[in-house]
């Protein structure tokens, strides 16, 4: 079964100890790419922790094709490790002590891959993003631009069913976004499996996203493609988000 | 060490004189020492017999503390910063006790614990016929047990300074919890570790009232270098100055080795 041609399922139900719950049901077909928009503290990295796999659900199921990932009820999870995502986090969290290279081949080393094949893999990645020349610096060195692509490479290295991007434009500066923003969507688009980005920005969920869910509070408040939301906004956050994209 | 801004003017003198009073305080002590110390036949009493022992015995038994408490001390102070269950501070109060706790008191409840007649030394002595007081052993789990908490408390510091994003990170690339904890943690907490150790090593060479009380002091075998110099001291006063010496170059050379790594972790 090709399982990263499948969509992804996710039905997160999760309260956290703050008080704090959350309830997002929503579907990602595979080729697509899905946005969750919404403000900060709305709940977003709660549900890129479920998604990973680093926060099991309270209740709810997530389901890859007919792959179960997280189902409580009949006590299933697959550990984070297993389950071949690939994730951009926020602030990329790029190794601090590895160089660039060793960030790159850090998913192929851990799954046993050997030093010489794992290099090999990773020229490839260097070349495809354009990081060539930096394989020997470390994370602390690199521009903005350069440690989301770094991040975007180690991400996609090992070939995983479904990429996860929380807020990867966020550690940008506002100057270099215009233009990275195209190559990322170059990246998003070329990448086969169910693909969500999370974001706070409604500029790069209206660009880069097929269909957008805006989560409020821990909940989704309209789904739609960039069109519902700006001609039929539901809550006062979506209007808000409306009435900036016309005046744009 | 200057400001932020690169702009550094002179500090007050309310408090650099009683820095300097205080520094002095700390120096005057050691002048004395070098001052007595018996230079003419420093190298007869270097190959002496009490010297030569203690040394050898101080040596072997503190980096045998200081391996035992990476083992025990390390996954002490994960448990410590990283798992929340009822109890947690009063498990690391208990862990922690040695650092405030007279050794001496310590060795006492190590010989109810650990001694022939102890709660688990009288059962371990009846069924392997294995005595820690009295030998290397002995010193050896007198020297652990009040060093293991620098250790403890400089790790546990280190891993709840250290941000666990990077560790949620590796395992979402594929990593198992020991890929992790070798490749990320490991590096992230590595200085402090360092440090800790070293800091561990010290307390653990310098180890008195516990190693005295638990272990005994028999020259060749339990006496190290903190009792050698309490025995010569009496008898034998150039031994015991030549000891303490080598005891100041040791613990000054660690400290100068550690620059502000211990105070910045914790």
């Amino acid at each position: 079964m090709e399982i990263g041609l499948t969509t992804l399922h996710a039905d997160i139900k999760l309260s956290r100890p703050e008080g704090f719950h959350i309830d997002v049901n929503i579907s990602m077909p595979a080729g697509t790419t899905v946005a969750l928009l919404g403000p900060n503290g709305a709940g977003k990295s709660t549900v890129v922790a479920a998604l990973a796999g680093l926060l099991p659900v309270d209740s709810g199921c997530m389901r890859i094709g007919s792959l179960i990932l997280d189902d409580p009820a009949s006590s299933r999870f697959v550990v984070a490790e297993d389950r071949n995502f690939g994730v951009v986090f926020q602030d990329y969290l790029l190794f601090p002590n590895m160089t660039v290279r060793d960030n790159i081949a850090f998913p192929l080393r851990s799954r046993s891959l050997r030093r010489k094949e794992a290099n090999a893999a990773c020229d490839e990645w260097l070349e495809k993003l354009g990081l060539k020349g930096l394989e020997y610096q470390k994370p602390a060195t690199l521009s903005g631009g350069e440690a989301q692509r770094v991040a975007l490479a180690r991400a996609l290295i090992s070939r995983p069913t479904v990429l996860l991007l929380d807020e990867p434009m966020a550690a940008l500066d506002i100057n270099t976004r215009a233009g990275l923003q195209t190559i990322l969507k170059e990246h998003l688009d070329a990448f086969a499996g169910p693909r969500l980005l999370i974001t706070h920005d409604p500029r790069e969920a209206f660009l880069f996203a097929d269909q957008i869910h805006i989560i409020e509070s821990g909940r989704i408040t309209q789904s739609g493609d960039a069109n519902d939301i700006r001609l039929r906004p539901v809550t006062p956050y979506a209007a808000g988000i409306a009435r900036g994209w016309s005046l744009d | 060490m200057s400001s932020r801004d690169g702009v550094t003017r002179p500090l007050p003198a309310f408090l650099v004189i009683p820095a300097l009073i205080g520094t002095f305080f700390f120096l005057v002590p050691l002048i004395g020492l070098v001052a007595r110390a018996p230079w003419g036949n420093l190298f007869t009493l270097l190959k002496s017999d009490i010297v030569v022992e203690s040394l050898r015995l101080s040596l072997v038994s503190s980096t045998a503390a200081s391996l035992l408490a990476l083992l025990i001390g390390v996954p002490t102070a994960f448990v410590l910063a990283r798992a929340s269950f009822p109890g947690r501070s009063i498990v690391r109060g208990i862990v922690l006790l040695p650092l405030v706790l007279p050794p001496v008191v310590g060795g006492a409840a190590l010989l109810f614990g650990l001694g022939r007649n102890g709660i688990l030394g009288g059962p371990i002595n009846s069924l392997t016929g294995l005595t820690l007081p009295f030998s290397i052993w002995g010193v050896i789990v007198a020297a652990t047990f009040v060093a293991t908490p620098f250790l403890i408390i400089t790790v546990e510091g280190a891993l709840r300074s250290a941000d666990q994003r990077y560790e949620g990170a590796a395992a979402t690339l594929g990593a198992s919890r020991w890929t992790t904890f070798r490749r990320i943690t490991l590096p992230a907490i590595g200085p402090s570790l360092i440090a800790g150790m070293v800091l561990t090593w010290a307390r653990a060479f310098g180890e008195f009232g516990a190693t005295v009380t638990f272990a005994g002091n028999l020259q060749g075998r339990t006496q190290t270098m903190p009792l050698a110099v309490f025995v010569a001291l009496e008898q034998n006063r150039d031994a015991a100055i030549t000891i303490s010496l080598i005891m100041v170059g040791v613990s000054l050379a660690v400290l100068i080795s550690l620059k502000d790594r211990w105070w910045r972790s914790v």
